[in-house]
């Protein structure tokens, strides 16, 4: 198959949803020794990228988001141990360290935020739920993080997320991470109070909220 | 004096795919779903019985039994029920997202909400 085939296969596996077809073309890459970066920038990214601005027009959902999203994770399962082996670094758009607040055990936002970030060039790091709020800030540091997200569902424990903000202070740590806030009981007016850098009210929002807050 | 609490198992659960449609982010009626997401639901919704385990329990007392909150005013007697469809669909939820089937572990979340719905209705 040509190279231009595969790549034009590869976007319309990603826009269409298909797992499997997006799994075996990113074998198909590496069997034909094409140039990897290539294949993710040129094949599977401008497919993401065409689902967003369907989202956008409205003639997309959230499940279409997230099944496209599952497509990348799945190509990238496939060619990452390739260029890992090859000492190919992935070109990163930014990393995130991403979690639900302490107290707070809800995390299927906070997933498919982490999963949308990931499918859209970024690296994660997933705490998970019910994360300590200092982990937030040892792990951002440790991992040189660009942002820190933090996700709460209930009002109980909003108020972690003002804590984190709070810890970045104390550590004069305020401006090296932007701190992006979400969740139910979460607003635009709770991210100002507070200090935060951001808000975004879903997942594919929040995307959109990282690549603005970078200059992306 | 204590109540008599009854105990309801025999619900028929079926679930109407319009609803599941809403509840994972459709916001438009008639939308042509994806192949590969029309293939989840199918799926999900085949293998829905075996995670299911509805119960309600309920009771009718009299309000003076009740702690005469200002949500009873006016009620001769109150009704106190609650539903569950037990832990299993959680736990296969939590399952499916920790194996990174975020989709599959989204829609059968809106099958277990739905559920709920349909042995508390």
């Amino acid at each position: 198959m040509e190279r231009a085939d595969i790549l034009t296969k590869m976007k319309k596996a990603v826009i269409e949803g298909h797992k499997e077809e997006a799994e075996n073309l990113a074998r198909q890459a590496i069997q034909e020794n094409l140039d990897l970066n290539e294949v993710i920038e040129k094949g599977y990214v401008p497919g993401i990228k065409k689902v967003g601005e369907l989202w956008e027009e409205g003639e997309y959902f959230l499940p279409e988001l997230i099944t496209s999203a599952e497509c990348m994770k799945a190509a990238m399962a496939v060619l990452q141990p390739v260029l890992s082996q090859a000492n190919i670094e992935m070109r990163s758009s930014g990393k995130a360290v991403i979690g639900t607040v302490e107290g707070d055990i809800h995390d299927i936002g906070k997933n498919l935020v982490a999963s949308l970030l990931s499918a859209n060039g970024y690296e994660v790091v997933d705490l998970g739920a019910d994360v300590k709020l200092e982990k937030f800030v040892q792990t951002a540091e440790a991992e040189e993080a660009d942002f820190i997200c933090l996700s709460a569902l209930l009002t109980t424990t909003m108020v972690n997320q003002r804590k984190v903000i709070e810890i970045l202070k104390e550590r004069n740590l305020s401006g090296r991470f932007k701190v992006l806030v979400g969740g139910a009981p979460v607003n635009q007016r709770w991210a100002d109070d507070i200090g935060a850098d951001g808000y975004a009210e879903n997942a594919m929002l929040a995307v959109k909220l990282v690549k603005r807050v970078s200059g992306k | 004096m204590l109540s008599i609490l009854e105990v309801i198992r025999n619900f028929k659960i079926d679930i109407d795919d319009q609803k599941i449609l809403r509840l994972i982010g459709y916001k438009k009626r008639d939308y042509e779903v994806k192949a590969p997401i029309q293939g989840l639901i199918v799926e999900e919704k085949e293998r829905l019985s075996q995670f299911l385990k509805p119960e309600a329990i309920y009771t009718i007392i009299d309000y003076a039994q009740t702690n005469r909150h200002p949500i009873f005013q006016g009620a001769a007697k109150v009704a106190l029920c609650v539903c569950t469809i037990g832990p299993r669909l959680e736990q296969w939820v939590k399952k499916l997202m920790a194996d990174g089937e975020m989709m599959r572990s989204l829609i059968l979340d809106a099958f277990g909400s739905e559920a709920v719905e349909m042995v508390a209705a």
